[in-house]
């Protein structure tokens, strides 16, 4: 008996041991099926595309330029998941080299001076949390401080950010203009008067998780990169269906096209909620920024794609980390988001106008790879949806079927990708209707905001 | 940049060892030597895949238009060797691993030595919807099946020409498989069949519809069909017609009729066609045909089918020598042309060596053979038949009866008028058209009628000749096209109505000798006869209905 007992004693550890090693054994097994799973899916789904190519080009045999636009439009498609396959190694490498410089330099941490600026109108129900989140951010308390813009608003806002001042002092400083000026000019004077080296603008209603903080600013360690565009989801993605959309129309968005972007360093739009910017960068450039016009009128929104823009043309790096975890408020209906897309479009085809001008001396591998295809590509979608949605069921009595399969189908190889990049990110299915969605109306967004392009109002929120 | 650092006069490092050495040096990555690298990463990644992808839809894309039906074939495949395997007898195990694992099906034995003759089938769709020229699926492959486990062979195209033309000898069963027209229901449901069982057929195609109408139709192949086709290795292509197969104006009032046997109406002008217009439209058409096809096959087109079968022959043309200048059209392309075999004719097959222009192809229309039974019985019938023959009539060796009815039941061959043919009924022996001298002889009792006739030397329509015998006289007829001719003619009293009389006749060369008992009653000689044909019987009334039963045939060469 007490051999027995003694057996046991010193089993136990031994027991714990297996089971440990033979849980983690199961986790690499679930783990190789999970994935060898997805890329099965992946791999079918290719053939699938292949069947479909070789369909298209025969029911399509006489439309020549149909034929074109489909490989075209699949091929960039296509290339934009490739690039970002080769995103996490970026990343991965531009952190590591951080730690090189740094190691070379002699220092312990990279801990730049950094400003919060937050320019707002009006967002007395979000502001405090705002502002509480940047001071919570995982840094030193005395290299961080925010700048609170009121632009021109009339409700408590200021108010309540008077309170915190009298808790966070002198690291909160407060302007406040009686007059609504506009985002650029707000941020404008967030820059002018951040401390810090490295300006980190923030919408309103926009939070960085705080624990994540510090990958935002570490890529700053190299000289090239001016801005770093953080991963943002929106916080409120499960108040309804428009806005799990958004949820697995932002993760696309972010970890697909601005990873891809960002494995060529050059990430065309760091998006206004949040992104990290490096002031030497941008102080020379910031006049050329405000004073910016298009058609004779001053562009009021787009002001984070054309800041992006602007650094990409004076030689700066840009990049996107998905390392930095931001949260963002989406709208949540209808209305509301097609005006902000009517917005974005318009930022768009304004800023690609700009882009368009340098882009080709400045960065010509991204210019012919990717930034002249993207502009293709955009300006004709949205001819070719008409047609498949419209005119063709109108005129020729043949459904889009076909077409929203083929648009399906590519929304099911990004699903693929998106589930190898995030296991865990439960809004994929939503990107089908996304695609849907997408095809139906926003091509008529499209045409929307090309035809009321001069009108430069704000006009959400 | 300075890759490597080589001390003067020392010993060159291989590209390889240097290239080895510029991965594994460790040297302090910007961001910029990061891009490269990714860049190159990129294009290659994205070469690679839209490579594959683009590669592989321009694969499917040449290989054939309908995928999902090509590679549904690709299965399919593998389910008519099952089947077949099954067909067999073999047990379900056996069938699955056969299927699976063998790549082509077991069959009888092929049969020693080489064939006189070879039947010449005709399909046009193989599909379900009701249309006497469908064939369904299940049909088609119980046919092939029967044939297969006959001990049948399919010949291509070229080697039916060669062998007709006795340049080629093939295998004893061999059988010529054709289909008609170039629709995709004569490809979709054939191919896995034809390729699970080894088999080969010719498609005669419409080139206005095949070729030039790239992709145009749901029905036709396509040009990329057709690709596939050749390159299955299976299929030979051969023209059926260029514009042919549509119905054109043939009247003043706007009548449409048939393009190859009528002469059209020129509205333009206001008139028919000449002599030498139609001559040149029909040349121009099948020549047009042949052109491409052969553009389209890189090799010559031998054969050619005429679009419906239909030469004007029958009074079906509105040009009465229509058939002569289509024939002499169709020589000078061809080696031989398609028409259509009809129940009468001395022979259901070609022979070797016959420079036979005309096939005669077995048309296979819906319900017809459904289990395939019938058509190897048939093509069994139609082999060409040895000497000596007797016919204890048991059962039906080749009777066909060219008009009236017949039957062939308990030793007795009955052949007599019918509701379609009230004046009387022609039986033919099909294989027996390689007889050349022999003596035949039966018994035969006129049941009901004023006459009939024992045939010899039948050579479809061009030539037969007979001794008919009446209640009071006897004659010898010959027929050649539509003329009839009455070499002899004598008085014969007392020939039994209702009585068994033994009859006969004696073919010699030019000479046919009738018999009556064993005896000659008389001899006749025909320069214009032809050193073999079939044989048959015939029963005739001008008004009445007649009747006429065979017994004891024997056929004996001499």
């Amino acid at each position: 008996m007490q051999q027995g007992a003694a057996e046991n004693v010193l089993s136990e550890p031994a027991d714990d041991a297996v089971l440990r090693r033979f849980e983690r054994f199961r986790n690499f097994l679930s783990a190789f099926s999970y994935y060898g799973f997805l890329l099965l899916v992946g791999i079918t789904l290719l053939l699938i595309l292949a069947a479909i190519k070789a369909k298209t080009l025969y029911a399509n045999h006489e439309n020549q330029w149909l034929i074109a636009y489909s490989v075209f439009v699949t091929t960039f498609e296509l290339t934009r998941v490739l690039a970002a396959t080769l995103y996490r190694n970026s990343i991965n490498k531009v952190m590591r080299h951080a730690d090189n410089i740094l190691a070379a330099r002699q220092e312990e941490a990279y801990e730049p001076l950094v400003t919060f600026v937050i320019p707002c109108k009006n967002e007395e129900e979000a502001i405090e949390n705002t502002i509480r989140m940047c001071f919570a951010a995982d840094y030193p308390a005395d290299k961080l401080d925010v700048v609170f813009i009121n632009d021109g608003g009339t409700d408590g806002t200021e108010d309540i950010v008077r309170t915190l001042k009298k808790e966070y002092e002198k690291r909160l400083t407060i302007v406040s203009w009686k007059v609504n000026r506009g985002k650029r000019p707000g941020m404008v004077e967030g820059f002018r008067r951040a401390r810090g080296e490295i300006v980190i603008q923030l919408d309103s209603d926009s939070y960085i998780e705080p624990s994540t903080f510090r990958n935002l600013i570490k890529p700053f360690a190299h000289p090239e990169i001016a801005a770093v565009c953080a991963h943002a989801d929106p916080s409120n993605a499960d108040q309804n269906l428009l806005t799990k959309m958004q949820a697995a129309y932002y993760f696309m968005s972010f970890r697909i096209l601005k990873a891809a972007e960002s494995v060529f360093m050059s990430v065309f739009c760091c998006s206004g909620c949040s992104s990290a910017y490096r002031k030497s960068a941008v102080l020379p450039i910031m006049d050329d920024w405000l004073g910016e016009r298009f058609l004779g009128q001053p562009v009021t929104w787009g002001d984070d794609r054309a800041l992006t823009n602007w650094l990409i043309k004076t030689d700066h790096k840009t990049i996107y980390t998905d390392l930095v975890q931001a949260y963002t408020i989406c709208p949540d209906n209808l209305r509301q988001f097609l005006k902000q897309q009517t917005r974005w479009k318009k930022s768009w085809v304004i800023n690609a106008y700009f882009a368009s001008k340098f882009i080709w001396r400045k960065r010509p591998f991204i210019a012919f790879t990717y930034f002249f295809p993207l502009t293709l590509v955009s300006m004709l979608t949205p001819f070719v949806a008409v047609r498949a949605m419209l005119y063709s069921p109108a005129v020729r009595h043949i459904l889009p079927l076909y077409y929203l399969f083929g648009a399906l189908l590519l929304a099911a190889i990004i699903t693929v990708f998106y589930k190898f990049s995030s296991r865990s990110n439960k809004y994929w299915p939503y990107l089908f209707l996304w695609t849907v969605f997408n095809s139906i109306f926003l091509s008529f967004v499209f045409f929307y905001a090309i035809a009321t392009i001069q009108n430069r109002k704000w006009v959400t929120r | 940049m300075k890759l490597w650092n080589v001390p003067s006069g020392a010993h060159h490092p291989s590209y390889l060892q240097l290239g080895a050495r510029w991965l594994y040096t460790r040297r302090p990555h910007g961001l910029r030597t990061r891009m490269y690298v990714h860049r190159a990463a990129y294009v290659a990644l994205s070469l690679a895949v839209c490579g594959l992808i683009y590669g592989g839809a321009y694969w499917l894309y040449s290989y054939n238009l309908d995928n999902t039906r090509t590679i549904g074939n690709f299965f399919e495949t593998y389910r008519v060797r099952y089947d077949y395997n099954r067909y067999i007898g073999e047990s379900r195990p056996d069938a699955v691993r056969d299927a699976m694992f063998t790549d082509r099906v077991s069959a009888a034995p092929m049969p020693a030595g080489y064939a006189t003759s070879v039947p010449v089938l005709l399909y046009h769709r193989v599909a379900t919807d009701k249309d006497v020229y469908n064939v369904t699926p299940g049909d088609f492959k119980h046919q092939m099946f029967a044939l297969k486990k006959a001990g049948y062979t399919t010949v291509s195209a070229d080697d039916y020409a060669n062998f007709i033309a006795g340049k080629k000898r093939l295998p004893a069963k061999s059988v010529f498989i054709t289909f008609d027209d170039g629709t995709k229901d004569s490809y979709y449901p054939v191919d896995p069949v034809l390729s699970a069982l080894g088999f080969r057929a010719t498609e005669f195609v419409i080139t206005k519809y095949n070729i030039e109408d790239f992709a145009g139709s749901h029905y036709y192949l396509s040009a990329i069909e057709l690709h596939a086709m050749q390159r299955s290795g299976h299929w030979d292509l051969e023209p059926h017609t260029d514009i042919g197969h549509s119905y054109y104006a043939i009247s003043s009032n706007g009548t449409k009729g048939e393009f190859y046997p009528n002469k059209l109406w020129l509205s333009a002008s206001h008139r028919m066609e000449t002599d030498a217009e139609y001559a040149a439209r029909v040349y121009n058409d099948m020549a047009t045909a042949k052109r491409e096809v052969e553009q389209f096959t890189g090799k010559p087109a031998t054969l050619f089918a005429f679009p419906f079968a239909d030469i004007g022959e029958n009074d079906s043309s509105n040009y009465h020598n229509a058939p002569n200048v289509l024939t002499a059209a169709t020589k000078r392309l061809f080696k031989a042309a398609m028409m259509l075999y009809y129940p009468g004719r001395d022979r259901s097959q070609e022979y070797y060596n016959s420079n036979q222009f005309y096939a005669y192809r077995i048309q296979l229309t819906q319900g017809l053979w459904s289990n395939g039974q019938g058509l190897v019985a048939f093509l069994g019938q139609g082999d060409a038949k040895p000497l000596p023959y007797n016919d204890r009539l048991a059962t039906n060796s080749g009777w066909e009866y060219a008009w009236g009815k017949g039957d062939v039941q308990n030793g007795t061959l009955t052949i007599g008028s019918s509701g379609t043919d009230k004046t009387g009924a022609g039986a033919v022996l099909d294989g027996s058209s390689g007889w050349s001298d022999y003596t035949m002889t039966a018994r035969v009792t006129l049941n009901q009628g004023s006459s009939y006739g024992l045939l010899a030397r039948l050579q479809g329509a061009d030539y037969r000749i007979g001794c008919y015998f009446g209640a009071n006289y006897f004659s010898v007829t010959r027929s050649m096209g539509s003329a009839f001719t009455t070499l002899q003619e004598s008085d014969l009293d007392g020939l039994a109505v209702n009585q068994p009389q033994t009859v006969g006749v004696r073919m010699h060369g030019h000479t046919i000798q009738c018999l009556l008992n064993g005896e000659v009653l008389t001899e006749v000689t025909d320069p214009a006869m032809p050193p073999s044909g079939g044989i048959g019987f015939s029963v005739y009334d001008a008004t009445h209905p007649s009747s006429l039963t065979i017994q004891d045939i024997s056929v004996v060469a001499s």
